[in-house]
């Protein structure tokens, strides 16, 4: 495959042009109007050997004129000017960046084909059939009126190249047949393998064995004319190729391959071979998503001694004219990456935030095969819409979060799993980990040596990764606490401290953390709060905007729509859901992304006096029963989601009805969760603190009783006893009082004595208390 | 070179018949394009391996991987005759080539059907139709063509028969197997609702029966009898082999290969998960791996392949079958514990047998609505006392369509429904004991 132009034998002009001709359709193959200029292209560009004005010369098989190509396009850059950008009577807009070229000495002419487009469809069409012969004109009208537009002499070496990109129509690897060659193509992939820059020859010398004339031959886009005949001596073939005068420029190869969203099931994903030059080299790495755009084509391959294959069969690549970089085809976030919707996609997007019935049909979009848990699927649909972020620093409050994070919390085989893959299919930035193997290191950042430069070098963990994303975390509770801290400073602060190998910075983590965990008991106990039930720490608990109890549940007509369920998957004539009646992935994908990209709803008036309305509510209930049934957190949340719930509508203003759900979905979710199950009334100190009130009386109790213990042992005490002991002894007292008391109750009172000062317990298997003073 | 001169008559003649004249013009380069050679060749037994010479000859195979389709000049002219590059036919020197018709061919990487006889190294196939652009990897591909020099060009694709006519095969294959395993009936029967399981449903993953035999004296005996039966790969797990291969298909960017990996089989084959040589000892991170590897192919049916910058999933649809001495490593929900009456004794499995299982596998069940109503109580009922599961009710489910198909019908009654009961009854309590 390395075998590319140097075969030399190729030219365009041997044969029969078929490709193309389709696109313009006039041109038959049999046309030989245009033999009258051949191979007027590579004569052109040093200007001498070829007068335009002297010739009506058209393209070679065609009746593309060149002159008025040069025109056309010369006329474009001076009057195309972008609706967007720039008002009348200013500098046009490719005028301007040929004036900034002098400045930066960069030359280089980006064009938007789109523009062309705009201005001039035929000159469009023209230059995607015949970008081998367009191009090179493109560069010497801009070239030709840069020096007008400097009026001075320029180098010599000075050339402006064209780079022309944003086909309209992006090529599929698999369209890239036989009517694709010697076209302008656009393709997609990642960048799987470069090769070493290898020296392309730019200016070949060549010296005639004859006479010793030197003759200059510029490469072209990759091709040489080696000359035929000596103009000196006129002598045939007699030139040789002087390899040290002549001048060589770099070259890469690159290999692109189809992105995973783009492959047909159960087929492996296709390479494409790609050319780049100049300074497009070294601009990718493997790994990178990119857009090239470039001519696609097919050259015969070098003949091989070993056998007689005569160059019939072709290897193809892509002539790169122009490369971007991009992002996953997935819903993108805001901000730096930008994603392109075509207008069929806004309008479809639009027609589905104009259905009565958008929400629920989000909401059955929405992972079909897990059944039920709507509302659970309501409150993860808010989590990937997101609410706004705000921004206070002018004030001194620093940033506010927009990101709302979600806690599921139920039994094994609830389909919880299953939730958060859904949630990490569509989001692209998203990160899935397992609280299990999930280190601390592992979700922030480690520090690495380059095995190269023997450099250290900070690689991102999970949370770095899925910066505004959404970072999906299995088995939370399985998490280790040091990793557990870590989540603190990022789940409200949205940031990274790390002090590391002499490495102290702050990284933004602006993710979502929607997490996952199994009861301490295996199944969760009504009996016991949130916090009992799951090992989670009360201060990570209350970052969660929505906690949800994902129960099973076992209530007979529960049941009985589940059997009806399972039962419908039986069977293949059973009909199965109506798929009309959803959108696919890739649309809710999209839709998200368009959504969090352009929606940026505001609270209007009515939405925020029911917010003030209902939080002072939520308040009051508490305060006549002195416990805390909202926080400002709460009030925060609440904002949130109704932020998210609008934007669903790609709404400019947050409603009341949003604020109402906001709140409806805030009960079903937080306040289950936050229910005391010995009173059955709604707490927030529950998940605050961890405790009620009630039970914060208890342990009162409970310090008291092992007090009085105390005393009784005062004087080994001191000295220090085994807590068994005094396990023993409390238990006995409590049992008198016909109370009871678990160990982690008499563990908390111990854990608050500790705190006071008054004892301090040493060992872990057997712990030693040693009382100090009863003050 | 007889068959080489056959497509090139049949090349003259489609351009006697579409009076196409030199030069070529546009449209008659469009014409040539859509040739496809009709050959008057009888269908040949000869398959490649066994010619020296350039013939028409068959070709059997699993397509492992497939490379980007290749690009050359389609026809060239030769003492003023045209001549077509496909199918193998290359260009002399002296030919010139009309490099206006470029076609396009796929090649493909082809071996031999895992669990098939073994035909050695398969040459490159070349496909030349669309056939090629839509082809999956893994499937089988059967077909005649030219074998030249080392690669294959495949002319016509030929379909696996389908079993028009179900025989009645149910109480010989049920006796054949249980005879393999050594007389016991209760997990012959289960061991054919999984020959005939496929994958129904792909979200909730509905239909998929893998299991996990324990205890048998003699696993070669029930690998060899029921490879007769049905397409099998036995695949042993070992500390070793665990440790030093790889499972997941990985693309090689240096060669551009797909290293090939064991769980590459084709659809509706069984894969047995041979464990009873698998000894204590560590695992290393390549053993844990594939264990996953294993275990997600056990509950997703998929695959998924490494091509470094991105996973790729890769369906699939095998029965699985796991033998092992305590229970299965991987954790299979559905075990059973052969309890042998006699010593196991190889069965050799007839062809009607194989189209039994072949034609019942794939009958469409329906629901009567006399089951579902049963079904429905059944499990309310059962819900109340907590003494099922939501797995377990799937499980009865799958068994009751199987036992269904097992017996050749289209619709499954309460009769069904009442087996299964009895038939994981008769599992469970083997499971406590």
């Amino acid at each position: 495959m390395e075998s590319r132009r140097e075969d030399g034998s190729e030219s365009s002009s041997s044969r029969i042009r078929t490709q193309g001709t389709q696109g313009l359709g006039r041109h038959g193959i049999s046309n030989t109007e245009g033999s009258l200029a051949p191979q007027f292209v590579n004569r052109m560009e040093d200007g001498t050997d070829f007068d335009p004005g002297a010739l009506r010369s058209v393209l070679w098989g065609t009746d593309i004129n060149i002159d008025e190509i040069q025109t056309k396009f010369k006329d474009f850059l001076l009057r195309f000017t972008d609706a967007d950008e720039m008002s009348d009577g200013e500098t046009p807009f490719y005028i301007k960046r040929l004036i900034d070229n002098t400045n930066t000495a960069f030359f280089n002419l980006d064009v938007d084909c789109d523009h062309i487009f705009q201005f001039d469809r035929e000159l469009y069409q023209q230059l995607v059939n015949y970008p081998s012969d367009i191009v090179p004109l493109f560069d010497l009208s801009a070239m030709e009126l840069y020096r007008s537009l400097h009026n001075e002499n320029l180098d010599e070496d000075y050339k402006i190249q064209v780079r022309t990109h944003n086909l309209r129509h992006v090529t599929g690897m698999r369209e890239m047949g036989p009517d694709k060659i010697d076209m302008l193509i656009a393709v997609r992939g990642i960048v799987i393998r470069c090769s070493d820059i290898v020296p392309d020859m730019r200016v070949a010398d060549f010296r005639c064995a004859q006479c010793g004339r030197h003759e200059k031959v510029t490469l072209e886009r990759g091709k040489v004319e080696e000359p035929n005949s000596c103009p000196r001596c006129l002598a045939k073939y007699s030139f040789e190729l002087i390899h040290n005068l002549s001048i060589f420029s770099d070259k890469q190869h690159i290999k692109i391959q189809e992105t995973p969203e783009n492959i047909p099931e159960g087929e492996v994903p296709h390479t494409v071979h790609i050319c780049c030059y100049d300074d497009m080299i070294d601009i990718m790495r493997p790994g990178d998503r990119i857009e090239v755009t470039g001519i696609f084509r097919a050259c015969p391959m070098r003949v091989s001694r070993l056998r007689r294959t005569l160059k019939s069969i072709y290897s193809t690549y892509v002539d790169v004219v122009h490369v971007a970089k991009m992002h996953k085809q997935r819903f993108t976030h805001e901000e730096e990456e930008v994603t392109e919707f075509s207008d069929e996609k806004k309008q479809l997007f639009h027609q589905i935030a104009e259905r009565p019935d958008l929400y629920d049909l989000l909401v059955k979009s929405f992972a079909p095969s897990i059944w039920e848990c709507d509302d659970i699927k309501k409150g993860l649909l808010c989590q990937l819409f997101g609410g706004c972020n705000k921004n206070f620093s002018n004030s001194g409050r620093g940033r506010f979060r927009g990101e709302i994070n979600i806690l599921l919390v139920g039994d094994p085989s609830t389909a919880k799993s299953q939730l958060l893959q859904f949630v990490h299919k569509l989001s692209n930035r998203g990160i899935y980990t397992s609280g299990k193997g999930s280190s601390a290191v592992g979700l922030t950042v480690y520090v690495k040596r380059d095995p190269d430069t023997k450099e250290i070098l900070l690689e991102s963990g999970a949370l770095v990764l899925s910066d505004r994303g959404i970072c999906c975390i299995d088995e939370f509770d399985k998490m280790d606490d040091s990793t557990r801290a870590m989540l603190h400073e990022a789940m409200e602060q949205q940031t990274l401290s790390v002090a590391k190998a002499g490495i102290i910075c702050q990284l933004n983590a602006r993710t979502a953390i929607l997490a996952a965990a199994n009861p301490k008991q295996s199944k969760y106990n009504p009996k016991m709060s949130v916090v009992e039930n799951i090992e989670l720490p009360p201060t990570l608990l209350s970052r969660f905007d929505l906690i949800y109890l994902v129960l099973d549940k076992t209530t007979e007509a529960y049941d009985k729509r589940l059997a009806g369920h399972i039962l419908s998957l039986y069977g293949d004539l059973v009909l199965k859901n109506d798929p009309t009646d959803t959108i696919n992935r890739e649309t809710l994908a999209g839709y998200i992304s368009y959504a969090r990209k352009f929606a940026t709803p505001k609270l209007s008036p009515d939405a925020s006096s029911l917010l003030v309305n209902s939080y002072i509510e939520m308040r009051r209930v508490g305060n006549s029963n002195k416990t805390i049934t909202a926080t400002p957190r709460q009030l925060e949340s609440i904002i949130r989601i109704s932020e998210a719930l609008a934007k669903m509508r790609l709404s400019p203003a947050v409603l009341k009805s949003d604020v109402e759900e906001a709140i409806r979905l805030m009960k079903v979710a937080t306040q289950q969760a936050a229910t005391d199950p010995k009173t059955g009334q709604i707490n927030y100190e529950l998940i605050l603190t961890g405790h009620s009130a009630g039970t914060r009386q208890k342990v009162q109790e409970n310090v008291t009783l092992i007090r009085q213990v105390l005393g009784e042992f005062k004087e080994t005490a001191k000295k220090g006893i085994k807590i068994k002991t005094i396990f023993d002894e409390f238990k006995k007292k409590i049992e008198a009082l016909g109370l009871s008391c678990t160990e982690i109750e008499f563990n908390d009172a111990i854990k608050n004595l500790e705190d006071e000062g008054i004892i301090t317990t040493t060992g872990k298997r057997q712990p030693i208390i040693r009382l100090i003073s009863f003050q | 070179m007889e068959v080489l001169d056959a497509i090139a008559e049949s090349l003259w003649a489609f351009i006697r018949d579409s009076q196409l004249s030199l030069p070529l013009n546009l449209n008659s380069c469009e014409a040539l394009k859509s040739w496809h050679p009709t050959i008057n060749l009888p269908d040949t037994q000869t398959f490649w391996h066994e010619t020296s010479e350039i013939s028409y000859c068959r070709l059997r195979g699993m397509v492992q991987n497939q490379s980007e389709p290749e690009m050359l000049v389609g026809f060239f002219i030769e003492e003023d005759k045209i001549y077509s590059t496909k199918f193998g036919r290359v260009p002399k020197e002296s030919s010139s080539l009309i490099d206006s018709i470029i076609i396009q061919r796929y090649p493909i990487k082809v071996i031999s059907v895992p669990g098939e006889r073994n035909c050695g190294e398969v040459p490159r196939v070349f496909l030349y139709d669309e056939s090629g652009e839509t082809i999956k990897l893994n499937t089988i591909i059967d077909g005649f063509g030219i074998f030249i020099e080392g690669e294959f060009h495949m002319i016509k694709l030929i379909n696996e028969p389908e079993v028009i006519e179900i025989p009645d095969g149910r109480s010989e294959v049920l006796s054949g197997i249980s005879q393999s395993l050594g007389g016991d009936l209760l997990a012959a029967e289960l061991v054919l609702y999984n020959l005939l399981s496929k994958v129904q449903e792909r979200r909730s993953m509905v239909g998929i029966l893998p299991i996990n035999l324990i205890n048998l004296s003699d696993p070669q005996i029930f690998i060899s009898s029921i490879s007769s039966l049905i397409r099998t790969v036995s695949l042993p797990l070992t500390i070793n082999s665990l440790s030093t291969q790889n499972f997941t298909p990985t693309k090689n960017y240096e060669n551009d290969e797909l290293e090939a990996s064991p769980l590459q089989i084709p659809d509706n084959s069984l894969l047995i998960l041979d464990e009873t040589q698998l000894s204590s000892g560590q695992l290393n991170e390549q053993g844990i791996k594939n264990l996953q590897t294993l275990a997600h192919l056990i509950e997703r049916q998929q695959i998924s392949y490494d091509f470094k910058y991105y996973q790729s999933e890769f369906q699939t649809d095998i029965k699985i079958i796991s033998i092992s001495s305590g229970r299965s490593l991987l954790k299979l929900p559905l075990f059973i514990a052969v309890r042998e009456s006699a010593s196991p004794a190889a069965v050799i499995f007839t062809t009607t047998h194989a189209d039994y299982i072949k034609g019942c596998s794939k009958i469409a069940v329906a629901m009567s609505d006399e089951i579902i109503k049963t079904a429905q109580n059944y499990f309310v009922n059962q819900r109340q006392s907590s003494s099922i599961s939501e797995e377990e009710f799937h499980l009865l489910l799958t068994l009751t369509r199987y036992i269904a198909q097992s017996e050749r019908k289209t619709s499954a009654e309460v009769s069904h429904w009442e087996q299964a009961k009895t038939l994981l009854c008769g599992i469970k309590s083997r499971q406590t004991n």
